[in-house]
């Protein structure tokens, strides 16, 4: 019953850690329709910010964590304004682009500071524990943290005059700019702002996980698998997505490898496409 | 007379919205049909429901006496012999026009028959016939995509020569034309009458007067009226729906 | 009607390719010989996924998974010839299993190594391509593919070596008698043609035609008659087993195969050559393998980091300035032509 729990528990976490991971790709994968293959890399910028701020400056974490976002959000800037504005309409050259970014980013990376993993210390020390389970509660700063991003991502997306700006050119691109939007600028927050949430994710993942230049490859990958298999535009979908990637991969590792689990959901997601393509990837064509 | 289309009772409904309703329409081989509307009248719609592009709600299509509800768009073209043009040319861009119209060639298109397999002599001197006959013959080596507009609409109706199709769709072949394309489209449209059966959906009346045999004119996805393009012209119900609009001069497309 | 008195471009190129790779051993030291070797197999690798991607516009980032299938089933094959592999036994595999037992025969080792992978792509793509899964969702697809298909390879210790790979294992040898270092070079370069030919006789077939209307301009294609789904998987199944037979001969002429050849950075780096060489010509596909990986290995050696630094600016040069890649501009270039932006892709 205990390890139950545990893995439960630990699922709840790697699913918060895979949502925030996710939910950058959701808005540029989903709103934007840019498939970004150096996600990845934004996520490890954001960890290697993580690191130079609090083990190489000593600032503490909240500083980082802002820091990361700060510069995720640049990098998404510059690719936005020098690459991917150039390639509109044709996404399998974006997405040959973004590669060579990612190649781009991840060497930097290695020649700065090395392919060896650096380590940034947990912010949040000590744990709790429910009967035999033990919990620490940077994993439940992690859930809380990630819940309160996703709520302020919708909010911002469903409420504000940016959010139903992004949503009417998402919907029809033309007949926004005629409505006097200036779409370019508005792509360009946009994917700043999906590249500082993936530069967030990197932070709240440094301490926990590996950081190294090549750590990109697993996220990209775990982050595509849940928002498609969630419905690409759709932020709950990517919720439910990321819970079920991060509980199966957690349960399933109580009984075999998270491989397995891995496999599993990669089978999930063909039978999904199989059987209900249009659901998930086109819109009812008239 | 033959009939070679018929559709029985055809409606179609996107997310609660009625696009056409118990539409029954019948074309005799041989014929020249117009169908004109205003817009979101559903006549693209129809288009795409014969072609199998988009599955009818209910109601039967009869094609040459057998059913091909529901049946997919390749089918379609392939076992019944339907070939449309599309609103605005939609070449092969980037090949060259005889491949183009090599690609249109009729019954050669499954894996097996092009598998390690050349286009038959045959069919290559009919694509030489027809570049010749769409006055493309000097210009077979260019890519589509750097032909005239012109003559990328020329291109599109020397496909369908090739294809040979038992009926022809024609979606709006005069959109975005001059005056004088359009004229000269009509000219090449009549080429190809007398051995097809041509189905066209039409906005410009000027063009439709040049062509029509029979109309049939839809409104909010029903059939309004049908008949020979007098009787239409003089009909109080589609001046209203319809004609007088074009009157003003207001031409869109749909 | 298509008989033109040019020869394209690309023609020549191809042809004097060729003939500095049949001559390069009779001038090269052996140590240039044995590395060309491996590329030599990497071009059948390229001119697999040319087919899928170049002609069919099908951007597969997983293709190494194909290679890894067949690259895997050979070095199984080979290091079981006598008995149970040293890697398998350290697992505490005392039997040989049964389905291995089935492969260490040499022709029935090439024969799964070549429909495996053709298996593996034709399942894929009945799945992928008759849902109308198309464009970037299938590279997409193909890319989570191959991560998981690398991390599967590396879990499965006892049958894989995993993270090591599988090394140690024997040269070429054709009936019996194993085949010197010149021998193998030209056994390879014999396939490497056969390959060639094969794809171009394909390709400037009908079918060939069907696909490059395909990339071009699907809706329209199916409006003629043709089903897309059916012609997109027989040339995946294809690429797949031209794959899984580049993979088959890289391991005895490597002499190891480990996960990092079978996941996400084997088949980038193979897009790599092909959108740096061009696409849709085979020639372009030659070129660009051979031109990164020389140029690489002369490079990475002294600046290592730097080298790939460089290459992913190439490679973002080139979608930017040269989308058609190297042969491409070349065949505008003497076309005297420039395309017109996009416009073959309308959805």
């Amino acid at each position: 019953m205990d390890s139950v729990l545990a893995l439960l528990l630990n699922g709840l976490n790697s699913s918060a850690l895979i949502l925030m991971a996710a939910l950058g790709m959701v808005i540029i994968c989903g709103l934007m329709g840019v498939i970004n293959l150096a996600h990845g890399e934004l996520i490890m910028v954001g960890a290697y910010t993580a690191y130079c701020a609090t083990q190489l400056l000593g600032l503490n974490f909240a500083a980082a964590m802002a820091l990361a976002f700060a510069a995720a959000a640049l990098a998404g800037i510059l690719m936005e304004v020098l690459v991917v504005r150039r390639l509109a309409g044709r996404p399998a050259e974006t997405m040959l682009a973004t590669f060579g970014i990612s190649v781009l980013l991840q060497q930097l990376v290695n020649i700065i500071f090395g392919a060896q993993s650096q380590y940034v210390a947990i912010p949040i020390k000590g744990n709790f524990s429910i009967g035999k389970v033990v919990v620490p509660y940077y994993n439940i700063f992690t859930v809380c943290f990630v819940a309160a991003v996703m709520a302020g991502t919708v909010l911002l997306m469903k409420k504000t005059k940016f959010g139903r700006r992004v949503r009417a050119i998402t919907q029809n691109r033309d007949m926004a700019e005629c409505l006097g939007i200036d779409s370019a600028r508005v792509d360009t927050v946009t994917f700043a702002f999906g590249s500082g949430l993936a530069g967030l994710a990197g932070a709240l993942a440094a301490p926990v996980k590996s950081v190294s230049p090549f750590m990109g490859g697993p996220y990209l990958v775990n982050s595509f698998m849940t928002s498609v298999v969630g419905g690409i535009a759709s932020f709950f979908g990517t919720a439910v997505g990321s819970l079920m990637v991060g509980e199966s991969t957690a349960l399933l590792g109580g009984v075999s490898n998270d491989v397995t689990a891995n496999i599993l959901v990669f089978l999930m997601i063909i039978a999904v496409i199989r059987f209900k393509p249009e659901g998930l990837f086109a819109k009812e064509r008239r | 007379m033959n009939e070679i289309l018929r559709t029985e009772n055809l409606s179609v409904c996107f997310n609660g919205f009625w696009a056409l309703r118990n539409v029954n329409l019948s074309v005799q081989e041989g014929e020249l049909r117009v169908v004109i509307g205003p817009n979101g009248a559903g006549k693209t719609t129809l288009m795409d429901l014969i072609t199998g592009r988009t599955k009818p709600t209910t109601g039967r299509i009869v094609f040459g006496g057998c059913d091909i509800t529901g049946k997919k768009p390749y089918e379609i073209a392939s076992l019944c012999g339907i070939g449309r043009k599309f609103q605005g040319p939609n070449l092969f861009e980037n090949m060259t026009s005889a491949d183009n119209l090599l690609l249109a060639a009729p019954r050669l298109n499954t894996v097996a028959r092009t598998f390690f397999r050349s286009t038959p002599r045959a069919a290559q001197e009919r694509a030489g016939k027809v570049l010749r006959e769409i006055g493309l013959w000097e210009k077979r080596d260019k890519m589509a995509c750097e032909l005239s507009h012109g003559e990328r609409q020329w291109l599109e109706i020397g496909m369908l020569m090739m294809q040979a199709p038992r009926l022809i769709i024609l979606d709006e072949p005069t959109a975005g034309m001059t005056a004088e394309e359009t004229r000269l489209t009509g000219e090449m449209i009549q080429k190809l009458l007398g051995s097809h059966t041509v189905l066209v959906v039409e906005h410009d009346m000027e063009f439709v007067r040049q062509v029509a045999q029979t109309v049939t004119v839809l409104h909010m996805g029903r059939i309004l009226a049908e008949g020979p393009l007098e009787q239409i012209e003089n009909d109080p119900r589609v001046a209203q729906v319809y004609l007088k609009s074009q009157g003003k001069g207001v031409r869109t497309s749909a | 009607m298509r008989r033109l008195a040019e020869i394209p471009v690309n023609r020549y190129l191809d042809f004097a390719l060729f003939l500095a790779l049949g001559l390069f051993p009779l001038f090269g030291s052996l140590f240039y010989t044995q590395l060309l070797e491996k590329y030599l197999v990497f071009l059948i690798f390229a001119f697999s996924l040319d087919l899928v991607w170049g002609y069919a516009g099908l951007m597969d980032l997983g293709h190494a998974v194909l290679f890894g299938l067949g690259g895997y089933t050979m070095a199984l094959s080979l290091s079981a010839q006598e008995g149970v592999p040293e890697f398998m036994a350290r697992y505490g595999v005392k039997q040989v299993p049964l389905w291995l037992q089935w492969i260490v025969p040499q022709p029935a080792a090439v024969l799964v190594c070549i429909l495996l992978p053709a298996l593996l792509a034709g399942l894929l793509g009945r799945f992928l391509f008759y849902s109308r899964v198309g464009g970037v969702f299938f590279s997409v697809i193909t890319l989570a593919l191959a991560e998981i298909f690398s991390l599967f390879i590396q879990s499965q210790q006892e049958y894989t070596g995993g993270f090591n790979g599988i090394g140690g294992l024997p040269g070429l040898s054709l009936f019996g008698h194993s085949l010197s270092l010149a021998e193998g070079y030209y056994f390879v370069f014999l396939m490497v043609l056969l390959v060639y030919i094969f794809c171009r006789a394909l390709m400037t077939s009908r079918f060939g035609l069907v696909l490059r209307g395909i990339r071009e301009n699907e809706t329209r294609l199916e409006f003629l008659g043709y089903g897309q789904a059916r012609f997109k998987t027989a040339a995946f199944a294809l690429s797949g087993a031209l794959a899984g037979f580049a993979g088959a001969l890289y391991v005895p002429v490597n002499g190891m195969i480990a996960p990092n050849d079978v996941g996400m950075e084997f088949s980038t780096a193979a897009v790599v050559w092909l959108a740096i060489g061009g696409r849709g010509n085979l020639t372009g596909a030659a070129l660009g393998t051979l031109l990164v990986n020389v140029l690489g290995n002369a490079l990475s050696e002294h600046f290592g980091a730097y080298w790939q630094l460089l290459l992913g600016a190439a490679l973002l040069a080139v979608v930017l300035f040269f989308p058609n890649g190297i042969v491409g501009s070349l065949q505008l270039a003497v076309r005297g032509r420039t395309v017109r932006k996009g416009a073959a892709r309308r959805e």
